[in-house]
């Protein structure tokens, strides 16, 4: 016998107390053992940061996100300076900090896209909620309601309204909700359906229970899963949305820094300047993949058959 | 049938919905706002009622006048007298090519991903793809469209040959066409083929799984006219059938395209008529891309009836 094994067995035996795991612990354990799942919630909170910690780093440069430092970061022939210790990430055509610029950036995209998911999640469940729960006209008229928001060419309406109202944070964020919350609606509907004859719904009916009691009580914690999943995937779809309306220049109000609005103010100086795109675009394209491969992480995660 | 007449009625919601939209909320008077010496208000209101884009009038009588021209095929005038329908038709072409040669190259590519990585399962050929894939599929239009425009010019500048052109849509014969349409192609094409691989590689992995696939190999048919002949068949019905309703979809997603590269097509027209206020410009490729939606729903339809014989009823 060897002493490693002599030195194993002489350890004392350690009890080992069992503890039932639900199934949101399980989940989260099969979470953390997906290696992309945990990098992309790596992404997330590092975004997360820079959007929390934006007035600092404002601090620390002296450099306010709207304020133009012409004789700094403007080269004598007037070009925006690269990438430096004074500007992080270069400055941008109009004399700006571009890492301040992004940093602020940040909280726009995480707000719209966070508050859009909310918004668009909380409307779908109870659309769809009700809908397949009454069966009937409720569900006819409601059905009726998301074939005209499906089948209506969205982007167009996004436009058409946003530019009319104006451009403004708020109605950014209701405009992506109100074209997301069908998808949602469709996929609550379909599950409510389904959970609507099923046992243990006809056994609480049975016990005298209102039908409000049985979908919030009954039906709605079985709808965790999907909806979960589906919320996970809106969110990096709001965020493209917005920029894509602020890059279009019909998103927040222009000056606000926006990753979309900053990626449409490089488009002049890719030349001179490629890090203005680079910059903002790899930090979309993080964002949205980090969001993407969570969402497909926390699919796998909830998937009892695994 | 009955699903025709719903999807008539639909476009007709959609379409009115639109211009009602845009006539409450966009401001054709704005138009005439900046002149020196300022015109006359009767004059503007003549000439704003003139095109039937006067607030001054009432809503409904001007949707009136608007639903009854569409009706007959006239889709009314823009502010400054020009035909909608005319213009419109003219601009149908561009973005009718764009998507086309977008849809094309990406069905292509992404087809033969798919089907290569359902092949080849598991292995390298199928991991890298895959992860190309999800990273192509994060990818906003508006960054790889400008990813591309930066790469082009790198391009050009390296060859010093300026074959890809970044802006505009090209006049100059059928080449200098298709050099204006490079790189828009791509930046729908790329996302495209994306998706596409992805549901060729799942259809794919279901058939090759097949039993009658087993029996075809089973009877000593050499691998690549299994493949091909048994399983490839399948597995492009459901690929085909959403490729054709991406069709609809796509002519409203060339919005950001043609802006970034200059294309003068519907998309584009969209965010000019906003900005000056063309409620019937609006409303019409509101029509337009409510049309495109919905016969590609129907062409999808079709084909997944033709194609799939043992699914008709």
């Amino acid at each position: 016998m060897s002493l490693t094994d002599a030195a194993f067995e002489a350890e004392p035996v350690q009890v080992e107390v069992v503890h039932g795991k639900g199934p949101w612990r399980l989940a989260w354990e099969r979470l953390r053992r997906d290696k992309a799942a945990v990098a992309s919630m790596v992404v997330i909170v590092l975004v997360a940061l820079l959007a929390l910690f934006a007035p600092l780093f404002a601090l620390i440069t002296g450099h306010d996100p709207l304020t133009q430092y012409p004789s700094t970061a403007l080269t004598p022939e007037g070009l925006p300076v690269g990438p430096g210790a004074d500007f992080w990430l270069g400055a941008d055509s109009l004399g700006r900090d571009l890492f301040v610029r992004l940093a602020y950036g940040a909280r726009i995209s995480l707000l719209v896209g966070l508050s859009a998911t909310i918004l668009a999640t909380v409307f779908g469940v109870v659309v769809g909620l009700l809908a397949g729960f009454y069966g009937g006209w409720v569900d006819g008229v409601l059905a009726r309601v998301l074939d005209v928001v499906l089948s209506f060419p969205y982007l167009l309406v996004a436009i058409v309204l946003v530019a009319a109202v104006g451009a403004s944070v708020p109605l950014t964020i209701f405009v992506i909700a109100f074209f997301s919350f069908a998808a949602m609606a469709r996929v609550v509907r379909g599950q409510t359906i389904g959970f609507r004859e099923r046992e243990f719904t006809e056994a609480v009916r049975s016990l005298g229970a209102s039908p409000l009691r049985i979908m919030v009580i009954d039906v709605l914690p079985n709808l965790v899963a999907p909806v979960t999943v589906l919320a996970s995937l809106l969110i990096p779809t709001s965020i493209v949305f917005e920029a894509t309306l602020s890059f279009l220049g019909l998103g927040v109000d222009p000056r606000t820094p926006s990753w979309g609005a900053i990626l449409a103010d490089s488009t002049d100086f890719y030349r001179v300047a490629p890090g203005l795109l680079i910059f903002p675009a790899v930090l979309l394209l993080l964002t949205t993949l980090a969001f993407n491969l969570l969402g497909d992480g926390i699919r796998d995660a909830l998937d009892p058959r695994r | 049938m009955v699903r025709l007449v719903n999807y008539t009625a639909l476009i007709v919601v959609a379409s009115s919905l639109a211009w009602l939209l845009a006539a409450v909320t966009l401001d054709p008077r704005a138009n005439y706002a900046g002149r020196t010496p300022a015109p006359p208000v009767a004059v503007v209101d003549a000439a704003l009622s003139e095109v039937n884009l006067n607030d001054h009038d009432p809503l409904l009588d001007r949707y009136l006048t608007w639903i009854s021209g569409v009706a007959r095929g006239d889709f009314g005038r823009t502010w400054d007298g020009l035909s909608v329908g005319a213009d419109l038709a003219d601009r149908a072409g561009v973005t009718l090519r764009l998507v086309t040669a977008g849809l094309a190259v990406g069905a292509l590519l992404g087809l033969t991903v798919g089907t290569l990585a359902a092949v080849h399962h598991r292995r390298w050929f199928d991991r890298v793809s895959g992860a190309v894939v999800f990273l192509l599929l994060a990818v906003p239009a508006v960054v790889l469209a400008n990813v591309l425009i930066l790469g082009a010019i790198r391009f050009n500048d390296a060859t010093g040959a300026r074959f890809l052109m970044v802006s505009g849509e090209g006049a100059g014969g059928a080449l200098d066409r298709l050099r204006h349409l490079v790189l828009p192609a791509l930046t729908l094409a790329l996302p495209l083929a994306a998706v596409f691989s992805r549901y060729q590689r799942n259809a794919m992995l279901d058939v090759l799984d097949a039993d009658y696939v087993r029996t075809a190999r089973a009877k000593g048919l050499p691998r690549r006219t299994v493949i091909v002949r048994h399983a490839l068949r399948t597995a492009l019905i459901p690929t085909t059938t959403y490729l054709t309703f991406t069709f609809g979809a796509l002519l409203v997603g060339s919005t950001v395209t043609e802006t970034v590269f200059g294309r003068p097509g519907l998309g584009q027209r969209l965010i000019t008529a906003i900005q000056t206020s063309d409620v019937n410009t609006v409303a019409g490729i509101t029509a337009v891309a409510a049309v495109a939606l919905l016969l590609s729903a129907v062409a999808a339809d079709v084909l997944q009836r033709v194609l799939n014989p043992g699914r008709a009823r």
